[in-house]
């Protein structure tokens, strides 16, 4: 009786907290860095690459920087105390979410890599940004 | 022995892939999180294994602690293999 008793206890038990391992297995990659695909949530700019943008150095002009690269995705102009800034985005998050696909997963939004080139009023490189965004 | 071994090792298994998919300011949050929840699958698998098995409970329940951490953690993996692959499919 003692041993039945055990038997329907430890099935009530187990069944839940395996559903639980299985989902919290799941959760890093919520917002996270998958390692199979690591640029799977990531939209590129249509000649960037990561190993290109690698090359990028602060010594470069725009003209080089569009040479190596190509055109950005987007060009946004902004002026912070009084200075002309010029930003470069080559990637962009979301990729995996405007996929028609991702609705029927579990998960919708990995990490996506950002690279940022900001120019001055110059020309000249004065940051470039790379780096895993977890949003 | 090697029960011992082989869960040792998928603990860390599912400790790198937690770490590696993590933002670093939230990585030892989530990692304790993930070694509390594997430890409670863990017990609750041995619970269950000595539950079926013939044989005094207590002495089953220590023998099978040493392979239920193990399956705990290939649950643990096996959830996040599914939902890294399935992007991919």
């Amino acid at each position: 009786m003692k041993k039945t008793t055990h038997k329907i206890l430890s099935t009530i038990v187990v069944i839940p907290l395996i559903g639980l391992v299985f989902i919290f297995g799941q959760i890093p990659l919520m917002e996270g860095y998958n390692v199979f695909a690591p640029y799977i949530d990531t939209e590129f700019a249509e000649d960037y690459s990561p190993e290109l943008f690698d090359e990028i150095t602060s010594d470069l002009s725009m003209k080089d920087v569009i040479s190596i690269v190509g055109e950005p995705l987007f060009i946004h102009q902004d002026t912070i105390n009084g200075q002309i800034e010029i930003k470069y985005i080559y990637t962009n998050d979301g990729c995996f979410g405007r996929n028609e696909k991702s609705n029927r997963f579990t998960i919708g939004d990995f990490a996506w890599y950002r690279s940022v080139i900001t120019f001055n009023k110059q020309g000249e490189i004065t940051h470039i940004d790379k780096g895993w965004c977890y949003d | 022995m090697y029960k011992i071994i082989a869960s040792g090792i998928l603990l860390i298994t599912s400790l790198i892939l937690t770490i590696i998919s993590l933002p670093p300011y939230e990585q030892g949050k989530f990692v304790l999180m993930s070694l509390l929840v594997i430890i409670a699958g863990g017990t609750a698998i041995g619970y269950f294994i000595s539950s079926w098995t013939k044989g005094f409970m207590k002495e089953k329940f220590k023998e099978s602690l040493k392979s239920s951490f193990g399956i705990s953690c290939l649950i643990y993996i096996a959830g996040y293999l599914f939902a890294s692959i399935q992007g991919l499919i």
